[in-house]
């Protein structure tokens, strides 16, 4: 051990501490030595081979089963309301016994309010719920997840995650944190670790009134009925296994710890969505009319290959850990974003082979343009699936399916139009423009009180907060549809205004599509 | 098994999470903050005096986690304390002293500067205005050694008249009830009685938020005690109540004469207890005659039924305890409340056996030290400053001339600030505490602190609201950079150890006494107060046969041996159990040893809601992850990522349909001395006509109003009239 008595302090000067008996500079600079020196441990340390076991070892029995999980049973949280007074002691103990980073939390503690009946308020501590249908694990494109087969303990593999941060949206119950430091995401693994041992989980024994435990459940019985407590999203999404106990009669309204405000956005998301459908857009329809010109069509062929490197590319760059990007096929068998990539590369060989026949006109270059065709559908399907599967209403299959091939094909037909100015697309760019913002819009429809509550907040958000956004987004759909209707009258000049026009709308509306998604929610969840 | 192999379960990331078991009951651990020793130090927030364990490498702290065996905590701690070691990185840490410029700016100084400007500016005051127009305000949250050291430099060595702490915010009722009815600011109790009590009666207190490992215990009773809460808010501590009173707001002293009353009516009185131990029975049974059910039913609000089931159950209790906080404490009459729950202790007897007591849960780490040590209300060591036997014998101890100690005690906090208004006090001195946060009718309190002559402020940040506005600013070491000792709400006297480095050249404040009293010229008269263990060894002998007397305690190894030890701790007769409590033996410490009952007559809140402020302000603990101003708990991510980022007011949603509230909207809540925007909660914790804003958020108390009990000087924060305005739509976009 070092301590800076007899030494130089930082100032360069020597001081020595009082207690030497050496003299010194002035009092003042002794009470500074005195200050830095660190001796406790010499003095005062016990040292932590001492046997102080017996305090906490009986908790730990109390909060764990007795035996592993048989089968048909799996390890689960149990969270007995009526003790949990909020004290969030569960937390901070998890921070600390698990060495996360200064704001980084695997558990949270929400807290429930009732709007009518005289009931008391209802904290609600909550972590991962290591969910029988892991929405974490099947989302994940790089199989950076783990569902034990014995304990049912859900688990990250930090060495294998790329930081696509899918799972953040796909788990309803936003447990997945990411760290950017590091390019990925952690979470709650039950702490394993220490049932191996039959050591309780950090929250379970630092809860001063015993509200956390580890219980086995019966997997049979978690249907995925209801919600876990109320405000929760739906649990047939994941089918959670934390098992809330009250006596009580649960208040009803989780208190937003934050007012509503838009979730998080996604640029580098936004950019690839868009620039891909466009490129599918633009194949689908370059490539359907027979009579166009050869050389144009191999020109809309290279555009669309390099729209779409540029597009897949954004989505590697929005990785946390890049290098890793490979690792995205991995998870073909459940996640959709595998399916997506996979589908997308597919595309993207296609348009090449395609664009490479029509240069040299080859035979085969009608076949390849369908195939390129084929597989760009089954890439925007598969992107809409990505979304439909986090169980958020306002990204529910129908509505994304309908909005991304209404991108692909506005997109599509305005950069067909401008690249060839074929007659007759000024009319289907200005109604397909109009088709897709109008049903856009429908969601609207739901601002008033007693319907989706969802679906209100998202109303509520795009008629409030975000609003001006929505403006720009349907002003630019506007201008962009009637420039392509001018267009058509043979003045060129306006297909490039008309193409950037409704490019920039349809960005606009990408990201208002995760910006304004307003899921439910457990109580306490962070922004 | 092929995608087994693609995939990676070990490296560098995986790593950073391993944990590896260590022993002393501590279990798995992050691998790379694994201890190589564990130092336990008393907790630096609340009162409840937990021990946490310093997990120490290379000599420094790197982790933390509770005391497993300790008796107060015993393996468990609130957010506050897991987080404890983090506010002391935070990156605006006050790092050197800071004088203010012509310029108005701060500009870093060396500490020898710093002491002579301090000195120089100081003395200046007192030279043109009187030694008394220098005053110092202290706090409950530095350790006693340093209370005590700053009590008597002040007053013994630089002449100071006046100084109190932020203790009279919190504990000022209790002090003077007790030592008014048991002759000595004595709470009896021990937290056992948690445990052990058959009825536990919580008034005025959110135990499960503000002090939830008190709360821990007292879920731990096995007794299945009648959990009985006094409370005008559904708090979680209500919740979990068997009998809920949700009294009209600062009824309390009625409620507790109408309990009296009933208690006496139906036989419910230990008339042996009461006419051996106790003294003015009778006339206090007068007294509550005429709190007959009625009366109080209608004065509280609460049914009859509930009042005589209320009474039932206390009067057909075995082991009664009642426990009090800032609900009876921050009243316009709350040393007569808190007395009347004392009294409902002594006539039923219920003081002296495991489970019972008149038991105030104190606020600050170390409000108990202060009370004895702090050298304001009282003369060091619990002693008298107007008895000259006192004066005496605790100069001779100091070995100073006792004329040098005042024959008054200070003035109270209330009292100082007035000072400033008049032209009485022109300098002051702020040792760890946020007057111009915490203090009551903020405004006025600004426009007070903007008016002096000479400000110092010794804090560990240079960015409180209060070291915002200061001439001066000393950098000060914080809890776990230093040595010395707390007293937690049960008597317990504990240590905290310097297990953390200061940054730059920020001292202990024991340092920064030190230094001032060579700079001042008064250094020869501490020169026994050499370290504070040296200290601490003066205090023990301050203590001697007084009620507090430690005199047993042989060092702060003896307390790190036995987990805390409890005054009284007499040399002469050491009573080692862990959990002790006072007046087994019905002996008080008046002249005859008899309890007193004092009471006086109820009288109405000082401000009255309605006209334009319809609606009662009330204020108190928003959560169990803040703490006071929020000067450290801020400082914590993981802390401020468990409290509210906007302020917010609850509001009965009754009250925000009529008032055209939405729920989470933005409202200004106006009383007749300011506003603050707050975001509305919509719940039914609060009743219709009142509201609660907690006392963290920093515009709090430019609503509050400036009223005080008359005994204690405590401020009445709880009681105030407001307004609540939605916001109109142009005041949103300003946001």
């Amino acid at each position: 051990m070092t301590t800076p008595r007899n030494g130089r302090d930082r100032l360069g000067k020597h001081v020595r501490s009082s207690l030497t008996g050496v003299a010194v500079v002035t009092p003042v600079d002794a009470y500074l030595a005195e200050q830095r020196s660190l001796t406790v441990v010499d003095a005062f340390a016990r040292r932590h081979d001492e046997g102080r076991l017996e305090g906490r070892g009986r908790r730990y029995r109390d909060l764990v089963p007795l035996s592993a999980p048989g089968p048909g049973e799996q390890y689960a949280f149990e969270v007995d309301l009526d003790a949990c007074s909020g004290c969030k002691a569960c937390v901070t103990a998890c921070h600390n016994l698990n060495g996360l980073d200064p704001t980084e939390t695997w558990r949270t503690v929400g807290v429930l309010v009732a709007s009518e009946e005289p009931v008391a308020p209802q904290h609600v501590t909550t972590a991962c719920h290591h969910c029988l249908d892991p929405g974490c694990l099947k989302g994940c494109p790089a199989a950076a997840y783990e569902k034990d087969p014995l304990t049912g303990i859900v688990a990250h593999l930090d060495d294998q995650c790329i930081g696509c941060r899918y799972c953040e949206l796909t788990c309803p119950y936003e447990v997945p944190v990411y760290s950017p430091a590091r390019g990925i995401v952690r979470k709650c693994d039950l702490c394993r670790g220490r049932l191996a041992q039959g050591e309780a989980p950090a929250c379970a024994q630092a809860c001063p009134t015993g509200a956390i435990r580890v219980t086995l459940v019966d997997t049979t019985g978690i249907t995925g009925e209801g919600v876990l407590v109320p405000g929760a999203p739906s649990s047939a999404t994941t089918r959670p296994t934390t098992v809330y106990r009250t006596s009580r009669t649960l208040p009803d309204t989780p208190v937003e710890r934050w007012p509503p405000r838009p979730a998080k956005p996604h640029p580098p998301l936004t950019v690839m969505l868009v620039l891909t459908q466009l490129a599918i857009g633009a194949s689908l329809i370059g490539t359907a009319g027979g009579r166009v010109h050869t050389g144009n069509r191999a020109l809309t062929a290279l555009l669309v290959l390099l729209v779409g490197t540029i597009a897949l590319g954004a989505s590697v760059l929005h990785l946390g850990r890049p290098r890793h990007a490979w690792r995205a096929v991995l998870g073909l068998r459940t996640s959709w974003l595998s399916r997506e990539i996979l589908a997308l590369g597919a595309f993207s060989v296609a348009t090449a082979a395609h664009a490479l026949a029509l240069a040299s006109d080859l035979r085969v270059a009608d076949a390849l343009g369908t195939a390129a065709s084929a597989t760009g559908a089954a890439a925007i399907t598969c992107s809409a699936m990505i979304y439909a599967v986090t169980g958020r209403r306002w990204w529910r299959l129908r509505t994304t399916l309908a909005r991304f091939s209404g991108t692909a094909v506005v997109c599509g037909a305005a950069t067909v139009l401008a690249v060839t100015g074929r007659e007759g697309l000024g009319a289907l760019v200005a109604i397909a423009t109009a088709i897709h913002v109008g049903s856009e819009l429908l969601v609207l429809l739901h601002w008033h009180a007693g319907g989706d509550p969802e679906l209100q907040r998202t109303a509520r958000l795009l008629l409030g907060e975000l609003r001006p956004l929505l403006g720009w987004r349907v002003g630019l759909a506007a201008v962009g549809a009637l420039a392509a209707l001018a267009a058509r009258t043979g003045t060129m000049l306006f297909a490039a205004p008309a193409w950037l026009a409704l490019v920039a709308g349809e960005m606009i509306s990408r990201w208002l599509f995760f910006v304004a998604v307003a899921p439910a929610r457990m109580p306490g969840a962070a922004p | 098994m092929r995608r087994a192999r693609l995939r990676h379960r070990e490296g560098a990331l995986t790593a950073e999470l391993a944990r590896v078991r260590v022993g002393g009951g501590i279990g798995q651990v992050p691998a790379r903050l694994a201890p190589e020793a564990v130092v336990p130090l008393t907790c630096g927030f609340c009162s409840t005096g937990c021990s946490l364990d310093a997990h120490m490498r290379d000599s420094v702290a790197v982790n933390l986690t509770p005391t497993p065996s300790y008796p107060v905590n015993r393996g468990h701690a609130c957010p506050k304390g897991w987080a404890a070691l983090e506010p002391l990185g935070a990156r605006d840490r006050a790092t050197r002293p800071l004088l203010r410029n012509a310029r108005g700016r701060f500009e870093p100084i060396d500490w020898g500067t710093a002491l002579r400007v301090f000195v120089d500016r100081v003395r200046a005051v007192q030279e043109t205005h009187g030694p008394e127009a220098m005053a110092f305000l202290s706090t409950g949250q530095i350790v006693t050694e340093e209370m005590a050291l700053l009590g008597a430099l002040a007053k013994f060595g630089m002449g100071m008249m006046h100084g109190d702490g932020n203790t009279r915010q919190c504990m000022a009722t209790s002090v003077v009830a007790y030592r008014e009815t048991f002759g000595f600011d004595a709470p009896p109790y021990t937290y056992a009685d948690l445990e052990e009590s058959d009825v536990v009666v919580l008034w005025g207190s959110n135990l499960a938020i503000a002090h939830p490992i008190l709360w821990g215990r007292l879920r731990s009773n096995r007794h299945r005690p009648c959990l009985v809460v006094v409370d005008p808010r559904r708090t979680e501590t209500a919740a979990a109540a068997t009998h809920h009173l949700a009294l009209r707001p600062k009824s309390d002293l009625v409620l507790a004469y109408g309990l009296a009353h009933l208690l006496i009516r139906n036989g419910h009185v230990d008339r042996a207890f009461v006419a051996r131990h106790t003294d003015g029975f009778e006339a206090f049974a007068a007294h509550v005659e005429r709190f007959t059910p009625e009366h109080v039913a209608a004065a509280t609000g609460l049914a009859r039924a509930d009042l005589e089931r209320t009474a039932e159950v206390i009067g057909r209790g075995e082991r009664v305890s009642l426990w009090w906080t800032m609900g009876v404490n921050q009243s316009h009459e709350g040393v007569r409340t808190a007395q009347a729950l004392i009294a409902l202790c002594l006539l039923t007897g219920n003081i002296g056996r495991p489970g019972t007591g008149p038991n105030s849960v104190t606020g600050q780490c170390n409000a108990m030290g202060s009370r004895l040590f702090a050298n304001t209300t009282c003369l060091l060591g619990g002693h008298d400053f107007g008895d000259p036997a006192h004066r005496e014998r605790v100069a001779r101890i100091l070995g100073i001339d006792a004329g040098l100690i005042p024959h008054e005690p200070s003035w109270p906090y209330d009292r100082i600030m007035e000072g400033i208004a008049r032209g009485e006090i022109r300098g002051l001195w702020v040792i760890a505490t946020n007057t111009a946060h915490s203090w009551i009718n903020q405004t006025d309190c600004h426009d007070l602190l903007d008016r002096l002559e000479f400000l110092v402020v010794q804090d560990m940040y240079a960015t409180t609201e209060t070291a915002r506005r200061a001439h001066l600013v000393l950098p000060a070491a914080g809890w776990g950079e230093k040595d010395g000792t707390f007293v937690n709400s049960e008597r317990r006297i504990a240590t905290v150890r310097k297990v953390a480095r200061a940054p730059g050249d920020a001292l202990a404040d024991f340092w920064i006494f030190k230094a001032i009293a060579d700079a001042w010229g008064c250094g020869p008269m501490f020169e026994r107060w050499s370290s504070p263990e040296a200290t601490f060894a003066i205090l023990r002998e301050l203590s001697r046969g007084r009620p507090c007397d430690f005199t047993g305690i042989r060092d702060y190894a003896a307390l790190d041996d036995a987990g805390g030890i409890q005054w009284p701790y007499p040399e002469d007769a050491p009573d080692p159990r862990p959990e002790r409590r006072l007046f087994g033996d019905g002996r008080f410490h008046t002249p005859d040893g008899r309890a007193r009952f004092v009471f006086g007559e109820p009288g109405p809140p000082l401000e009255t809601p309605g006209g334009r402020y319809p609606f009662v302000l009330l204020t108190g603990r928003g959560n169990a992850a803040e703490w006071h101003t929020g000067t450290r708990t801020r400082k914590s991510g993981q802390l401020r990522g468990l409290s509210a980022d906007t302020p917010y007011v609850e509001v009965n949603p009754r009250d925000a349909r009529a008032s055209g509230i939405a729920p989470n909207a933005w409202v200004r809540v106006v009383s007749a001395r300011g506003s603050m925007r707050a975001r509305a909660v919509l719940t039914n914790s609060v009743a219709p006509g009142q509201v609660f804003v907690p006392m963290h958020h920093a515009h709090t108390n430019r609503l509050t109003f400036p009223g005080f009990d008359p005994h204690s000087r405590q401020p009445s924060y709880k009681y105030a009239a407001v307004a609540l305005h939605p916001e109109a739509a142009h005041e949103k976009d300003r946001r």
